[in-house]
């Protein structure tokens, strides 16, 4: 926990960004499993149908001891390429997965933790996950060039909003589907739809109590609840990061912490009531977001709250603000915070963080209890 | 009927009856090749934009690297190390790099030209570089290309007078070096390139001298440098006329779609452009029609691919809502547009080649002019080139109706909106 500034308003300027810590689960070290989307479409259908090739990765089931790590560099937990990084995991993974059977975040989510306590037969590994983030220079064609890539992509509303592609569009766009994972091609994967891109980093001080700031190509733009639930209402993303105020961090007085928590839950309580009369909305995921920057006290208790709210699954925000210099954070100094946050969390939804980065950090935070984590590093 | 067992050797499958164009099919080291051909420009390896893997899935058997950025960087040393460029790049199919001459013209505020080379200064380093055509052929042998082009003398198009004649004689005393320093005959042939600026004469004794030499086949340079067109075909033409028939003919730096068709009919069979990737990068889509701005707001709401015909993956994907979205904001629309484009050009090609065989090829041009050209304004430089080859485009023959089966229709209401995009 860190000290308070009295100085830290939401109006300050020159944030440093914090790295943001992974939260730990005292129960489990590691957790894998499977998750059902709401919209019936199953994480693990994609990558059977997407990636016939990738066969050897996902039919586990029946292969005992296979080193599925030494033979492609990609890592599929990691979803990082990079060949030195991969060695550097390899030897620590085959040890660690314990298999979890098939979650279903709709009706009450059974995070079905049936551990066979096997630790070196790997059953169909979904989560931890990484997701796939619309990367610069990464095309499509490219992208299906790469095997075993995570069947989730992650776009942000900075980016999407930004577009002179107007909301309309999708509604005309495609008559077979008007999710957005079908107008960008991304159709054989899942859509995770967060606020902001984990590598562009968010200015402080611009979040009021209406509506959140996102930064777009063209500038700031303020979201509020109602237009929030429109472009979800148009994109319809199979998993929806609700609207918050994540902009605290290390150095963050409590008051200022206390106010992100309150607006985040009082968007996700406006959010909850609408998304109830939202028939297009059905179908998708709402995961709530965890405020409380860097007090165990606060964090604890927007955990509470979150979890009374009964969302899909939960985002540990509100640590840092985001962008490139949240790749030198140290999970380690926020262990603590992450071990009690998650004591709060059910076991059986999953949870996210983004800006967790560099290889060696995505294990902690796997050994912390997180289970989906964005690709911005790599990428 | 190339004599020996050579680097290369071209098979012509069908001549046009009309035209001077034909279609042929040239077996080099790492790929057959069918002519006529476009060939997309690696400059340092790489085409930028696509991967080797991608050029292969639009079915591009040959493209271009560049000797001079090559030679710089990684330079020849690291590239005969790491087993030539086909490896370097992992690009198993042909490769033609140009001799680095042509830089002459494009750098020339850094390069000075003596007879017995051109000495360069590194746009990266500074550091100075002597290429002589001896140390041009030791590049390219390194490099691999299974064809490489001899040192030349280019002077910009618009020269004349005696710094033009030089330029020629030289040209064709440094083939002779060229030819001398050759190490890899068995695999690799030297391109002579013609040369003689817009200067008849000069054009034809360069033509008469070359084919002197027992080469594989022919360059013609020095075009393209922005001089007028109808200079510009008469010349081509020339050269076309004096070139042996059975070696295959390359015309330098042509890429424009009109450009292409015409010379095609001129006799020529490979073509190399960075232009539909250049162009790509800013937004520009090439189509039946002409181009497409995609930058333009009229597009910000069409949900039609760029080209309903179109086979590439970037057509198959998304619209051109989508693509205009992103044109200016996103890396990955010079990606897609470059798939496109790419695919456009070759897909050009290859109904050019198709149409030479059936024997249909007066018809597809005259049907292809009109899609370019609808309200049949086309450019004179153009009726002049395709008259000399007894195709006459403003006639207008019941050809017409027949043709355009051998040419993909736009639907009409896309034609206007296209049409209002050629720039």
């Amino acid at each position: 926990m860190q000290v308070a500034d009295a100085l830290s308003q939401c109006t300050r300027q020159n944030d440093e960004p914090v790295i943001s810590p992974d939260e730990d689960d005292p129960y489990v070290t590691e957790r894998t499993g499977q998750m059902k989307l709401p919209s019936g479409r199953n994480l693990a259908d994609f990558l059977h149908n997407s990636e016939t090739e990738s066969a050897t990765v996902i039919n586990v089931n029946n292969v005992n001891n296979i080193d599925i790590f030494s033979e492609c560099v990609y890592d599929a937990d990691t979803d990082d390429v990079e060949e030195i990084a991969y060695k550097k995991k390899k030897t620590k993974l085959n040890k660690k997965y314990e298999t979890v059977n098939v979650t279903q975040l709709n009706n009450d989510s059974l995070y079905d933790k049936t551990t066979d306590q096997c630790s070196d037969k790997l059953d169909i590994l979904i989560f931890p996950r990484c997701m796939i983030r619309n990367a610069p220079h990464l095309t499509l064609d490219v992208l299906k060039k790469i095997q075993r890539v995570p069947p989730i992509a992650h776009m942000y509303l900075s980016s999407l909003q930004c577009s002179s592609f107007d909301i309309r569009c999708f509604k005309e766009d495609t008559k077979s589907s008007s999710n957005c994972s079908y107008v960008f091609k991304f159709s054989d994967y899942a859509v995770y739809c967060s606020l902001h891109d984990p590598a562009t980093e968010v200015p402080s001080g611009y979040n009021e109590k209406s509506g959140t700031a996102i930064w777009t190509k063209g500038g700031k733009y303020k979201l509020d609840v109602n237009h929030f639930m429109q472009i979800q209402e148009a994109f319809q993303p199979d998993i929806c990061e609700a609207l918050y105020d994540g902009d605290t961090n290390k150095d963050s007085t409590r008051k200022r912490l206390l106010k992100a928590m309150d607006r985040t839950l009082n968007f996700l309580d406006e959010i909850q009531d609408k998304w109830k009369s939202s028939q297009k909305l059905q179908n998708t995921a709402l995961f709530g977001v965890i405020e409380g920057g860097y007090s165990i006290q606060e964090r604890q208790k927007s955990a509470h709250e979150t979890v009374t709210r009964n969302v899909d699954g939960y985002v540990l925000a509100g640590f840092h603000n985001n962008g490139p210099k949240t790749e030198i954070f140290d999970l380690s100094q926020v262990t603590e915070i992450c071990q009690k946050t998650m004591e709060c969390l059910p076991e059986n939804k999953p949870r996210l963080m983004q800006n967790v980065w560099r290889p060696d950090k995505v294990m902690e935070g796997i050994t912390l209890g997180i289970d989906m984590f964005d690709s911005s590093y790599p990428l | 009927m190339t004599s020996k067992a050579h680097a290369l050797s071209l098979k012509i499958l069908a001549e046009c009856s009309t035209t001077k164009a034909r279609a042929c099919q040239m077996t080099l080291p790492h790929s057959i090749v069918e002519t006529p051909v476009f060939m997309p420009v690696g400059t340092q390896g790489t085409l930028k934009g696509l991967l080797p893997e991608q050029l292969e899935e639009l079915d591009c058997k040959i493209m271009l690297g560049n000797t001079y950025h090559l030679g710089n960087r990684p330079g020849p040393e690291l590239l005969e190390k790491a087993g030539g460029l086909h490896k370097f790049m992992n690009w198993n199919r042909s490769l033609l790099t140009d001799s680095g001459g042509f830089q002459m013209v494009s750098l020339l505020k850094l390069a000075e030209i003596t007879e017995e080379g051109v000495k360069f200064q590194s746009p990266h380093d500074g550091s100075e570089m002597m290429l002589t055509p001896e140390k041009s052929i030791e590049i390219q042998n390194s490099i691999g290309a299974d064809i490489i082009m001899q040192l030349d003398d280019v002077v910009h198009s618009s020269t004349t007078g005696s710094r033009l004649e030089e330029a020629m004689w030289r040209t064709i005393r440094w083939l002779d070096r060229c030819l001398k320093a050759h190490k890899r005959p068995h695999d690799q042939s030297i391109f002579p390139i013609v040369q003689g600026g817009l200067d008849t004469e000069l054009r034809k004794k360069c033509a008469y001298e070359l084919i002197k030499r027992d080469v594989d086949g022919y360059a013609i340079g020095g075009l393209s440098g922005g001089e007028e067109k109808s200079d510009f075909w008469r010349m081509v033409s020339l050269s076309t006329d004096i070139l042996p028939d059975d070696k295959p003919r390359y015309l330098m730096g042509v890429g424009f779609a009109v450009d292409l068709v015409v010379c095609a009919a001129l006799g020529c069979d490979m073509f190399d452009c960075v232009f539909p990737t250049r162009t790509a990068r800013f937004g520009s889509a090439l189509v039946p029609s002409g181009q497409l701005n995609l930058k333009s707001k009229i597009f910000s709401s069409d949900f039609r691919p760029i080209d309903d015909q179109c086979k590439c993956s970037t057509c198959k994907n998304f619209t051109r809502a989508y693509l205009h979205t992103i044109v200016t904001n996103e890396t990955v629309a010079c990606h897609l547009l470059s798939v496109h484009n790419v695919a456009y050009q070759l897909n050009l090609m290859k109904s050019v080649h198709d149409s030479i065989i059936e024997d249909k090829f007066p018809q597809f041009i005259k049907a292809f002019f009109i899609q370019q050209f609808p309200n049949k304004d086309f450019p004179q430089w153009a009726i002049d080139a395709l008259d000399s080859v007894n195709v006459k485009l403003n006639e207008n023959t019941q050809d017409n109706g027949q043709s355009s089966v051998n040419v993909k229709n736009k639907v009409s209401d896309s034609s206007n909106i296209e049409n209002s995009e050629i720039s």
